[in-house]
C-alpha cells in the first residue's frame, strides 16, 4: 500500500512542477461541530484528484491545488465526509459533523479487524474517548455505564477501589462467569482488569454484544467482548496535555434509621414501665436504660443526663444527654477526596507515531484512613516503512489499597459497629483511642461492640497490585490485497495482600467485668493475627492473522485466516500467623502454634485456528461467516477440541432499493446472525484427574497423611455450548438526525458445568458434570437524536439505550430442578435466573400475614419461597448533551427494574434496633396491618383487634418477622443520575498567543441522585455481596459501605 | 511465497510441541494423583478419630441419655429437646463417615498384593468399624453399591441392615486371616499406624473385639443365639483374644498445640493459647441423671467427668428443662485432659465390659465378675485424678450397699454391667452408649426430655435419612420404606 503511495507522491510531484503556474494555496482549519474542537489528522483532498493534505494538531491544513479545482473533500473517521465548493476562496474553514453509527463508520471487531459498520450482521456499539471521560471518571467502568444497550454494569460495592460486574446481554451460565471478556490492544484479559486502566489512554471501546460478534475470540468470548483500543500519537506537531480532576465523595444514603430510642436491651419498656428508671450515676439501678448496651431497645430519648459506659479503673465515668446526636452516623464518615493528575505527550505522522502518558489517581475514602492510589504510565508507538509496519503499546499500573479490616471481638467490619451504635452517642468523640481513656478498649462504653476506631487503627487490609500489559504487532503488506501480521501480547500481574489485626488484652480491672456486661473482656486476651499472600499471573498470547481482500466486479471478498495461542501461568503463596506473640510485630516467625501456609501453581494452555470470510455485493449486501476450532489443555485429549461456527448477513435496503431513500428515510439496514460458542467453565483446571489432599491437620511432626478429594474427578467434561441468534434493523431518518437501531436476540447455553451433589454413600460429596440449559432472550433499542434540536450555535443531542432481557432456566439435570448458586440465589427450572428464594411469614392465599389468634404475632413459614429474580429485566439509559459555543452540559441517567434485592443489613439492624424499621409503631403493641387470623381450617378473617404480645426486641428481633428474609426483600428498581458535567472551552488561542492551544474547565458530578421505591430503605440495589465474578446477585449485607455522591472539577490544558 | 513457507514451517514446529503444550493439565502440580498406602492410612485414621471425638457430632446421644445437657446461657436446641428430628439433622455425620470410608476402600483396593496384607486388613477392619456405626444409626444403608463410583454408581442402593452386619463379620474374619497369613516379608505398617504403631497383634485383637461388639449388639434378639455362637466360633474367643487392660484403640498422630492440630475433643473447648473457645466449654453441662448416679454411688470418677461449681458441688440439669440454673457443672478434667490426649476409637474397658457381658450371657467362657471389675477399674484409671487408682477402684467396687456397683450385691448383674458401662462411656463413646441403651434398655432411670412440647415420650431410636440422600438418591431411599424416628428400630432392637 505504502509503495503505491510513494509512487503516487512521485507522480504528484512531477505533475506539480509541470503545472506550477496554474496552482494556488488554500489554508484553513477543520473543527468538529459537536464540541468545536480542532480535528487533527483529517484528510483534505481535491475532489477527483489524489492531491491532498492532513490537518495538524490544531486542525490546520495547507494545500496547494490546481487553479481549476472546484471542490474539497474533507474526511475523518467517525465524521461525516464533507464536500466544500472552493468558489475561489483561499481560506476555507470546515466544520465536520459526527457520523451516525451504522452508516460509514469503521468498527473494530475481533482481533482488531476494522470493518465497515454496514457490513456487520450483528449489533455492536462504539464509545469514544470523549463519551467515556466527560464526567472525569478515574475508572473506565463508570464511563461506560448506561451508554450502550445490552451492557449492564453494576458497581457492586463502594469504597476506595470498588468492584464492578460487567455483563453483556445478561446471564448465560449458572456458575461460570457471566462477565464480558476484555480485549485490550488485542490481548484478552478478565474484566476486572478495567480497574487498572487509565480512561484517558483509551481511544475507543467497541462493544461486541453477543456471542455472534465475538465467536472469533473462541473460548472466553461467549459472554460478549469489550474491545479497547488505546491511543496512538497523531499530529505532526507534538501535543502535550495536562489535566487535573479533583472530586469529593460523601455518603449519600444510609439505611433509614431511628432517632427515638436509646441504649438498652429491655423488652416492652414502653408498655409496662411508663416511669423510666435510669442509671444516671455510678450506682447502677436497673433496666431499661443500659449504659454499656450495644442494642438500642432502651426507653425513649428524653434529654436527661445519663451515665454512659461504666466506672473506669480511676473512678471516672461519663455523663451524656440522653438525646439523639444529629446526623450521628453520617458524621462518622469523612469526605473522600480523589485527585487525578494526567500528563500525556503525543506526536505522529502517517508513518510514525508516539504516545506517552502518566497518570496518578490518589483517593481517600469515606471511611477514615481508607486510601487507594493508582499510578501508571503507557507508551505506544508505531513505525512503518514500505510494506512493513510495527506497532507496540505497553502500559504499567501500580495500585495500592489500604482499607480498614475487622475488629478483635466478633470480626465485624467498621461499618457494622458504626451502624449499630445507639443514636445518643457521638462516635466522633472516641477517635483518639490512644489518649482518650473513654475511647480505648478498656474504657469504651460499649460492652459488646468494640469502638469502630479500634479497627481503623489496628486492623488493615493492604493490597498492592502491579499490572503490566504489553503488545507488539509486526505486519507486512507484500501485495495490495494481502496483509499478514503477528501480534504478541503479555500480561503480567502481581497481587500482594497483607492483612493484620492486632491483639487486644484487657486490663485486669476490666477482666473481672465490673460493669456486669459479660461482654468483650471475658474473652480476653484476643490474639493478633496477620497473613500475607502473593500471586502472580503471567499470560502470553500470540495471534497470526492473514487478511486477503479482493474485488470481482460487483463483489468484494475479505478473507481472514488466523491462528491463536494462549498460555496462562499462575502462582500463589500464602502465609498466615494465627496468633501473634509480641504486639505490632507482623512477622510469621512471631507466633504461637503453627503457621498457615498455602501454595499453588496453575497453568493452562490453548490454541485455536480460525477463518473468517466476508462477501459483499455492490456494497449493500454482505454475508459473513466465521469458524474456529480450539484445543484447550483443561479438558482431556478426547474432549479438548471444539468448534465454533457462526454466520451473519446484512443488507442495506436503502441502497439496494434506491427508491426507498428519501429525506425522511435516509438509511435502512436489516441484519441477522447465528453462532455457536463454547466456554470451559472450570474453576479447577485439573478437574479431569483424581486428586488427593493433605489430611486435615497434617503433617503432625514427621507424620503426614493424605485423603481422597471429596469431589469426583470427571474425565468426560466438555465445554458449555452457547447458541445465539439475533436479528435487527437500523434506520436513519431526516438526514440522519434520527437514528434507530433495534435488535432481538436469543441465546441458549447447554451442558452447563455444575457441581452436582451426589450421594455421599458413593464416597464423594460432588461431581462436576455437564447438564442444564439457560435461555436468554432480549431486545435492544438504541435511539439517537443528533441533534434533537439545533438553533444556531445551540444544540441538543439525546441518545436513549433501552434493553429488555430475561434469562430462563430450561433445565438443570434429571431429578434436580433447583441448584443453589450462593446466598439467596438459585437456578430454578422454569424461573428467571438467578431466582431469589427466601423464607417468608405464613400468609393466606391473598398474601395477608396470618397472625396467632392469641398472641397477634406473625409466624415463620417453613419453606423457601420464590420472590423474583436478581437481574433486572428493564435497563434504560439516557444521555443528553446540550452545547452552545464552548459550553456543554452532559447528563447521563439510567433506570433499571424487574428484579428484587434482599437486604441482610435490615436483619442486622433489627438485632440492635437502630433502624427506623425496628421503631415502627413507637415500639407499642399493635395490630399487624393487613393481618388475618385463622378461624377454621384454611378459613381466615381479618384481624382487627388482636394486638401483638410484644412490641420491642421480642417482636422486631426475636420475633418471626425478623427470622424471615422476606421482611427485608424489596424491589431493586431505581433511577440514577449517573453523570452530570458542565464543560467550558476557554478561548485561549487569542489570550496566550498560541502558547496554550486549548483549555477546558469542567464541573463534574456522579451518582448525584438515586430514586428508589419507598420500600427500599436500605441501600443501593446495584450492590451485591459477592463481588463482580459471582452470579449470585440480589443480596447485600453490611460489608458494602453506603452509596456515595461524587462531585468536583476538572481542568484540561493542551500545549 | 518464501515468507509464507517460513510461517508454515513455524506452524509445523508448533504442531509437534502441541502434545506437551496441551498436556499441562494432565498432571496436577498442587496435589498428588495417587498416594501410597502408608500415606493414606494416617489421615484416614485421624479422620475417623475426628468424627467420633468431636463432641458436637454425636452430642445428641449424651443429651438424650442422661449424660450431658446444654448450659443455661444457651438457647435450647428445640430440634433435640422436642425429639423433633429432621432429615437434615446430623446429616453431616453420614457425609463424614462415607467420605472417610472412601479412603479405607481405596486403601484396600491398592493393597491386593500379599505383601500389603497388613494394610488390606486394617482397611477392612476400619470399614467394618464405620459400617457398623452406619447401621447402628440409620439401619438399612448403602453397602454393596456404596463407594463404587469406579463402576459408575452415583446412586447406591440400600442394603438390608442385618445382611450388612453379617457380611461385616465375614469381612472381619477375612481381615484377621489376612494378618495371620501375611508373608514374612510383608510391608510393615510401622509409624504410619497412628493407632497401634504397627502392632498387628493388637489390630487382630481389635478386629476380634469389634466382632464381639457386633455380635453382642445382637444378643437381645430372639432366636439369634445360635448365629452368635457359630459366628464367634470362627475365630479364637478367650479373654486373651480380645483387647485387654491397657490395650485401648486410641489414635494419636502426634497432636500439637496449634489450632487445627490439637485433639478434636480438646479443641472444641480450648484455643492454642489455652484460652477458652467461644461457645465451647460453657455450652455443655452435666446432666442431673449422671450427677445423681455418680454422687449416690460415691463414684471416684464423679469430679473427673464433671467440674464442681464454685460452691464445690456437682450440679446438673435434666435435659430439656425450661429453666436451667445459671451455674451448672462443666465437663471435667478426666474428659478434657490435654491438647495431645489420645482420640478414642475403642477403650479397653469397653472390651472388658463386652467380655463380661458375653460371659454373663454364656457366649464365651471366663470370669464375668473379674472382667466386669477390671472394666470398671480401667475406666477409673482412665479418668485419672486423685482417685484414679487401683485402690480407689477396689474400694468403690467393694461397697456392697451399691447394687449398681458391687457385682455380688447386684440382683441383675447384666443390668449392673450395662449401667456401669453407660456411665463409663460418658464423653468417651456416644455411639456405644446409644447402641447399648437401645439394645438393652439400661440404664433404666433416665429422665427423658423435660420439654413439654416433645414429639414422643421417649427419644428417637435412630436418625432419619439425610436430606441430601432424599435430594439426590431418592428412589433408593423410597425403596427402604417409610421411616419413623421412634418406631423404625434397628434390627438388633427386636427383642
Amino acid at each position: 500500500m505504502n509503495r503505491l503511495k510513494l509512487l503516487l507522491a512521485l507522480f504528484v510531484f512531477t505533475g506539480f512542477s509541470a503545472l506550477m503556474a496554474q496552482t494556488r494555496t488554500i489554508t484553513g482549519t477543520v473543527t468538529s461541530q459537536e464540541d468545536g474542537l480542532a480535528v487533527p489528522g483529517a484528510s483534505v483532498t481535491v475532489k477527483g484528484t489524489t492531491l491532498g493534505a492532513q490537518t495538524d494538531a490544531d486542525g490546520f491544513y495547507s494545500l496547494t491545488v490546481p487553479q481549476n479545482a472546484e471542490t474539497l473533500v474533507v474526511n475523518f473517521i467517525g465524521m461525516k465526509k464533507t464536500e466544500v465548493p472552493i468558489e475561489g476562496r483561499s481560506r476555507i474553514d470546515v466544520v465536520l459533523t459526527s457520523e451516525v453509527v451504522g452508516l460509514e463508520e469503521v468498527v473494530v471487531t475481533a482481533y482488531g479487524i476494522k470493518r465497515q459498520a454496514r457490513e456487520l450482521g450483528v449489533a455492536t456499539a462504539q464509545i469514544d474517548d470523549q463519551q467515556l471521560t466527560q464526567a472525569g471518571v478515574s475508572n473506565v467502568v463508570n464511563g461506560l455505564t448506561a451508554k450502550v444497550s445490552g451492557l449492564q454494569i453494576n458497581t457492586v460495592n463502594n469504597g476506595v477501589n470498588p468492584d464492578t460486574r460487567i455483563t453483556l446481554r445478561g446471564n448465560r451460565h449458572f456458575l461460570a462467569s457471566n462477565q464480558a471478556l476484555l480485549v485490550l490492544d488485542g490481548v484478552p484479559v478478565s474484566a476486572t482488569y478495567l480497574n487498572s486502566i487509565n480512561p484517558n489512554d483509551i481511544q475507543n471501546v467497541n462493544v461486541l454484544k453477543g456471542a455472534s460478534a465475538s465467536a472469533l475470540y473462541g473460548n472466553e468470548a461467549s459472554n460478549g467482548v469489550l474491545v479497547i483500543t488505546t491511543r496512538r500519537g497523531a499530529g505532526e506537531k507534538p501535543v502535550i496535555r495536562v489535566s487535573n480532576t479533583t472530586t469529593f465523595e460523601t455518603i449519600s444514603y444510609l439505611p433509614k434509621l431511628q432517632e427515638r430510642f436509646g441504649a438498652g436491651s429491655g423488652e416492652d419498656t414502653v408498655n409496662y414501665l411508663p416511669e423510666y428508671t435510669f442509671w444516671v450515676g455510678p450506682d447502677r439501678q436497673t433496666d431499661p436504660y443500659t449504659s454499656y448496651e450495644n442494642q438500642s431497645w432502651g426507653p425513649e430519648l428524653n434529654g436527661q443526663m445519663v451515665m454512659l459506659g461504666g466506672v473506669l479503673k480511676d473512678g471516672s465515668y461519663q455523663m451524656i444527654p440522653y438525646s439523639p446526636v444529629p446526623n450521628q452516623k453520617k458524621k462518622f464518615f469523612d469526605v473522600g477526596i480523589s485527585m487525578q493528575n494526567d500528563v500525556s505527550y503525543s506526536v505522529g505522522d502517517d508513518r510514525n507515531n508516539f504516545y506517552i502518558s502518566l497518570q496518578d489517581v490518589n483517593t481517600s475514602g469515606t471511611i477514615p484512613k481508607d486510601k487507594n492510589r493508582r499510578t501508571g504510565f503507557r507508551v505506544a508507538g508505531a513505525r512503518s516503512t514500505g510494506w512493513f509496519r510495527a506497532d507496540y503499546s505497553v502500559g504499567y499500573t501500580q495500585t495500592n489499597t489500604d482499607v480498614s479490616g475487622d475488629e478483635y471481638f466478633q470480626q465485624r467490619p467498621v461499618y457494622w459497629n458504626v451502624l449499630n451504635t445507639p443514636v445518643e452517642i457521638d462516635l466522633t468523640n472516641y477517635k483518639d483511642i490512644v489518649n482518650n481513656k473513654f475511647a480505648n478498649h478498656n474504657g469504651y462504653f460499649n460492652g459488646y461492640y468494640p469502638n469502630p476506631y479500634w479497627a481503623i487503627e489496628n486492623s488493615r487490609n493492604q493490597t498492592r497490585r502491579d499490572n503490566l500489559l504489553g503488545s507488539a504487532t509486526l505486519g507486512i503488506t507484500p501485495l495490495e490485497w494481502l496483509d499478514i501480521s503477528y501480534r504478541g501480547g503479555l500480561v503480567y500481574s502481581t497481587n500482594n495482600n497483607f492483612y493484620y489485626r492486632n491483639g487486644c488484652e484487657f486490663d485486669s480491672y476490666y477482666l473481672d467485668d465490673p460493669w456486669g456486661a459479660g461482654g468483650q473482656p471475658t474473652g480476653s486476651p484476643y490474639a493478633g493475627v496477620s497473613n500475607e499472600s502473593l500471586s502472580t499471573s503471567f499470560i502470553l498470547t500470540g495471534d497470526l492473522l492473514v487478511q486477503l481482500n479482493n474485488k470481482f466486479g460487483d463483489f468484494t471478498s475479505k478473507v481472514i485466516l488466523g491462528n491463536s495461542i494462549y498460555t496462562n501461568k499462575y502462582r500463589y503463596l500464602y502465609v498466615a500467623n494465627n496468633s501473634i506473640v509480641i504486639p505490632f510485630l507482623y512477622n510469621v516467625s512471631n507466633r504461637l502454634g503453627e503457621p498457615g501456609v498455602g501454595q499453588s501453581h496453575l497453568e493452562r494452555n490453548s490454541m485455536g485456528v480460525f477463518a473468517d470470510v466476508t462477501l459483499g455485493y455492490k456494497n449493500w449486501a454482505f454475508l459473513h461467516a466465521s469458524a474456529r476450532n480450539d484445543w484447550d489443555s483443561r479438558l482431556t485429549k478426547e474432549n479438548r477440541s471444539f468448534f465454533y461456527p457462526g454466520v451473519d448477513a446484512s443488507i442495506i435496503l436503502s441502497d439496494a432499493i434506491p427508491s426507498m431513500k428519501s429525506n425522511l428515510l435516509t438509511f435502512l439496514k436489516l441484519r441477522g446472525s447465528w453462532s455457536q460458542t463454547g466456554q470451559i467453565a472450570l474453576d479447577n483446571w485439573y478437574a479431569t484427574i483424581p486428586s488427593f489432599n493433605v489430611g486435615a491437620g497434617f503433617p503432625y511432626g514427621s507424620t503426614t497423611g493424605f485423603t481422597l478429594s471429596t469431589t469426583l474427578s470427571n474425565p468426560l467434561l466438555k465445554p458449555e455450548i452457547t447458541k445465539e441468534v439475533e436479528a435487527g434493523f437500523e434506520a436513519s431518518f431526516l438526514t440522519d438526525r434520527i437514528h434507530l437501531s433495534v435488535n432481538a436476540y436469543q441465546s441458549n447455553t447447554k451442558d452447563q458445568t455444575i457441581p452436582a451433589t451426589i450421594s455421599y454413600s458413593s464416597g464423594y460429596a460432588s461431581a462436576y458434570i455437564n447438564a442444564g440449559e439457560l435461555q436468554t432472550r432480549g431486545l435492544e433499542t438504541d435511539l439517537r437524536l443528533t441533534p434533537l434540536l439545533q438553533l444556531g450555535d445551540f444544540g441538543w443531542n439525546v441518545t436513549i439505550a433501552y434493553t429488555y432481557n430475561t434469562s430462563l432456566v430450561l433445565s438443570i439435570m434429571e431429578g434436580l430442578d433447583e441448584l443453589p448458586i450462593a446466598d439467596v440465589s438459585y437456578a430454578v427450572v422454569g424461573e428467571q435466573f438467578p431466582a431469589i428464594k427466601v423464607t417468608d411469614l405464613v400468609r393466606d392465599d391473598d398474601g395477608n400475614i396470618v397472625v396467632d389468634a392469641k398472641t397477634g404475632m406473625p409466624k415463620k413459614g417453613s419453606e423457601l419461597k420464590l420472590f423474583g429474580h436478581g437481574n433486572p429485566n428493564h435497563i434504560l439509559g439516557i444521555t443528553s448533551n446540550w452545547f452552545w459555543k464552548g459550553l456543554s452540559l452532559n447528563v447521563v441517567a439510567d433506570y433499571r427494574s424487574g428484579n428484587v434485592i434482599c437486604n441482610q443489613v435490615g436483619a442486622d439492624l433489627s438485632f440492635t434496633g437502630t433502624s427506623w424499621f425496628s421503631a415502627q409503631n413507637g415500639r407499642q403493641n399493635f395490630v399487624v396491618p393487613n393481618s388475618v387470623i385463622e378461624v377454621g381450617d384454611g378459613v381466615y378473617e381479618p384481624n382487627t383487634d388482636i394486638i401483638t404480645q410484644t412490641a420491642a426486641q421480642k417482636f422486631w428481633y426475636n420475633g418471626d418477622i425478623n427470622q424471615v428474609l422476606s421482611t427485608y426483600l424489596t424491589s431493586a428498581a431505581f433511577w440514577k443520575l449517573r453523570e452530570l458535567s458542565i464543560n467550558y472551552r476557554i478561548p485561549v488561542q487569542n489570550i496566550f498567543n498560541g502558547a496554550i492551544k486549548d483549555a477546558e474547565v469542567g464541573i463534574v458530578g456522579r451518582n448525584l441522585l438515586m430514586l428508589r421505591p419507598v420500600t427500599n430503605v436500605w441501600t443501593d440495589p446495584e450492590f451485591n455481596t459477592r463481588g463482580g465474578t459471582s452470579n449470585a446477585v440480589g443480596y447485600t449485607n453490611v460489608y458494602q459501605t453506603p452509596p456515595t455522591r461524587i462531585y468536583g472539577f476538572s481542568v484540561k490544558l493542551t500545549f | 511465497m518464501k515468507k509464507l513457507s517460513i510461517i508454515l514451517a513455524i506452524l509445523l514446529v508448533a504442531g509437534t510441541s502441541c502434545e506437551n503444550f496441551l498436556g499441562v493439565n494432565e498432571t496436577n502440580p498442587n496435589s498428588a494423583s495417587s498416594v501410597p498406602a502408608n500415606l493414606l492410612l494416617p489421615a484416614a485414621l485421624n479422620n475417623t478419630a475426628d468424627i467420633y471425638n468431636s463432641p458436637r457430632n454425636f452430642f445428641f446421644v449424651y443429651a438424650w441419655h442422661g449424660a450431658m445437657a446444654v448450659a443455661g446461657n444457651y438457647v435450647a436446641n428445640t430440634t433435640l429437646t422436642q425429639y423433633n428430628l429432621l432429615n437434615s439433622s446430623y446429616q453431616g455425620n453420614w457425609a463424614n463417615i462415607y467420605l472417610n470410608l472412601q479412603n479405607y476402600d481405596y486403601l484396600e483396593k491398592i493393597s491386593t498384593d500379599p505383601k500389603d496384607n497388613y494394610f488390606a486388613a486394617i482397611a477392612k477392619i476400619m470399614k467394618a468399624y464405620q459400617f457398623q456405626n452406619l447401621v447402628d444409626i440409620w439401619g438399612d444403608v448403602p453397602y454393596s453399591e456404596a463407594l463404587k463410583t469406579g463402576e459408575g454408581i452415583l446412586k447406591p442402593a440400600y442394603d438390608d441392615q442385618q445382611t450388612i452386619y453379617e457380611d461385616l463379620i465375614v469381612e472381619l474374619d477375612a481381615a484377621m486371616a489376612l494378618i495371620e497369613s501375611a508373608p514374612a516379608e510383608a510391608n510393615e505398617v510401622g509409624e504410619n499406624d497412628i493407632m497401634f504403631a504397627g502392632d498387628m497383634m493388637l489390630w487382630w485383637k481389635f478386629a476380634n473385639t469389634l466382632k464381639l461388639r457386633m455380635l453382642i449388639n445382637q444378643s437381645g434378639m430372639t432366636g439369634r443365639d445360635s448365629y452368635i455362637t457359630s459366628a464367634l466360633a470362627t475365630t479364637p474367643h478367650t479373654s486373651d483374644d480380645y483387647l485387654g487392660a491397657g490395650e485401648s484403640a486410641m489414635v494419636n498422630p502426634g497432636f500439637v498445640k496449634s489450632s487445627g492440630k490439637m485433639n478434636p475433643f480438646w479443641e472444641t473447648f480450648y484455643k492454642q493459647d489455652d484460652t477458652e473457645q467461644a461457645d465451647g466449654l460453657n455450652y455443655f453441662c452435666a446432666n442431673q441423671d449422671a450427677v445423681d448416679f455418680l454422687t449416690e454411688n460415691y463414684d471416684p470418677r464423679a469430679e473427673r467427668f464433671f467440674a464442681p461449681t464454685p460452691s464445690g458441688s456437682l450440679r446438673g440439669t435434666y435435659y430439656g428443662e425450661l429453666i436451667i440454673p445459671s451455674v451448672t457443672s462443666e465437663l471435667g478434667p478426666g474428659l478434657i485432659r490435654s491438647y495431645n490426649q489420645d482420640a478414642i476409637i475403642m477403650t479397653d474397658f469397653e472390651s472388658l465390659f463386652l467380655q463380661a457381658e458375653a460371659v454373663k450371657r454364656g457366649f464365651i467362657t471366663g470370669n464375668a465378675k473379674a472382667l466386669y471389675e477390671s472394666a470398671v477399674t480401667q475406666s477409673i484409671l482412665y479418668m485419672g485424678g486423685p482417685s484414679g487408682n487401683i485402690a480407689a477402684a477396689a474400694a468403690y467396687l467393694a461397697d456392697d450397699t451399691k447394687p449398681m456397683v458391687n457385682y455380688d450385691a447386684s440382683t441383675d448383674q447384666l443390668k449392673t454391667i450395662l449401667t456401669q458401662k453407660w456411665v463409663s462411656m460418658i464423653g468417651i463413646s456416644p455411639t456405644t452408649l446409644w447402641t447399648d441403651y437401645r439394645r438393652s434398655g439400661y440404664p433404666d432411670f433416665i429422665h427423658w426430655s423435660q420439654e413439654p412440647q416433645k414429639k414422643n415420650p421417649t427419644p428417637p431410636v435412630r436418625l432419619l435419612y439425610p436430606q441430601t440422600e432424599i435430594n439426590v438418591n431418592n428412589d433408593n431411599v423410597v425403596a427402604v420404606g417409610t421411616i419413623n424416628a421412634f418406631t423404625s428400630k434397628i434390627f438388633w432392637q427386636n427383642r
